[in-house]
């Protein structure tokens, strides 16, 4: 490197630059925008959490269930199954145990709701439950259907 | 976290959160097609689909369906059942109005079956605006299709519902009325005095 070339580089490097009057300005800015959207993303993943939470206690039976006891007198009975909206009136899926003497008794889990069900016994007789309400529209497909409130 | 990674996490909260939310529609019709014929099925769908768009309650006319074909009924009873309870829906939400809960619903529906009209549902709503009608009009519905008189039955739960009488004086009313008739006592009269019980100054 030759002496006036290091000298023209020095005086250049010193030579006054002229200062950027808004450099300090838009850096600012930018950090406030950053707070913004970062703050914005915190409220929208606050809110989507919330949904997913309760879309997820829907899903997963958060609500608050009653324990409910049926019961039905049925000495000749070799079979006895429960079949309502609770599960989906399947004949074979909510089977009665037979208690002690002639009765025949179950306890399900309800949700607070309005239920239709009946009993079917052996596999073919359909019949109301003597201790639950009645419902009106017995005569949809001409079987007893018993009605059930749950708080 | 980067950009890339915030958009992946909320596009994925988002396809989770509409998966969620779409189970119920798939689960109800997948159980229509999995009971039903064919044929019987796709009239059942397409009420489901009616119920949709009016926002009223698909599961209950589901579970009709499913109990048509549980007691072994023909298509058509089935279609015309579900068409039946979907008008009683559409009714009860006209009367009991659009924040009405699904289980409203379904018990105006039954009262409206049970005999009662559409305007006596609008008259109980509009004196009990903000508690819920289920269990009253369950009950109700109930007594009057063991013989209870459909306008004493209205005229008694008007009174009832104004005097506050909670859901579970309701549930009580009917398990006293149980043991009554149980032991030898008519419907109608264990009812009256129950009522009377419950609201001693009733009116006659």
């Amino acid at each position: 490197m030759s002496g006036p070339r290091f000298d023209e580089l020095v005086a250049t490097l010193r030579a006054p630059v002229p200062a950027d009057q808004g450099f300090e300005r838009r850096v600012i800015a930018r950090i406030e925008r950053a707070r913004v959207v970062r703050r914005r993303w915190q409220v929208a993943s606050g809110i989507a959490t919330a949904l997913l939470i309760g879309v997820l206690a829907r899903q997963l039976g958060g609500d608050h269930a009653t324990r409910v006891r049926f019961a039905f007198d049925a000495p000749a009975a070799a079979s006895v199954t429960l079949v309502g909206d609770f599960n989906d009136w399947d004949r074979a899926s909510t089977p009665l145990a037979r208690g002690d003497g002639d009765r025949w008794e179950i306890t399900l889990p309800l949700r607070s709701g309005v239920y239709r069900f009946a009993y079917l016994v052996d596999g073919e007789t359909w019949a109301a439950d003597p201790m639950a309400g009645h419902a009106p529209s017995d005569s949809d497909f001409g079987e007893p259907v018993s009605l059930l409130a749950v708080e | 976290m980067s950009r890339l990674s915030r958009w992946l996490t909320a596009a994925g909260s988002i396809a989770l959160l509409g998966a969620l939310l779409a189970v119920p529609a798939e689960a109800q019709d997948s159980r229509i097609r999995q009971r039903l014929d064919p044929a019987t099925a796709g009239r059942v769908a397409a009420l489901l689909d009616s119920a949709r768009a009016q926002g009223l309650p698909t599961e209950p006319l589901v579970q009709k369906a499913l109990e048509g074909e549980s007691k072994g009924a023909p298509s058509s009873r089935i279609v015309a059942a579900v068409q039946a309870l979907l008008s009683g829906l559409g009714q009860s939400r006209l009367s009991l109005g659009e924040r009405a809960s699904d289980d409203e619903l379904v018990a105006g529906a039954l009262w409206l079956r049970a005999g009662g009209a559409a305007g006596e549902l609008a008259r109980l709503r509009a004196g009990a605006p903000t508690r819920s009608l289920a269990v009253p009009l369950v009950v109700s519905a109930d007594l009057v299709a063991r013989g209870w008189p459909i306008r004493e039955a209205f005229a008694d739960v008007e009174r009832l519902l104004e005097a506050g009488v909670t859901d579970r004086d309701f549930l009580s009313l009917r398990s006293q009325v149980d043991r009554a008739v149980m032991s030898g006592e008519s419907v109608s009269d264990a009812v009256r005095r129950e009522v009377s019980r419950l609201r001693p100054e009733r009116q006659p």
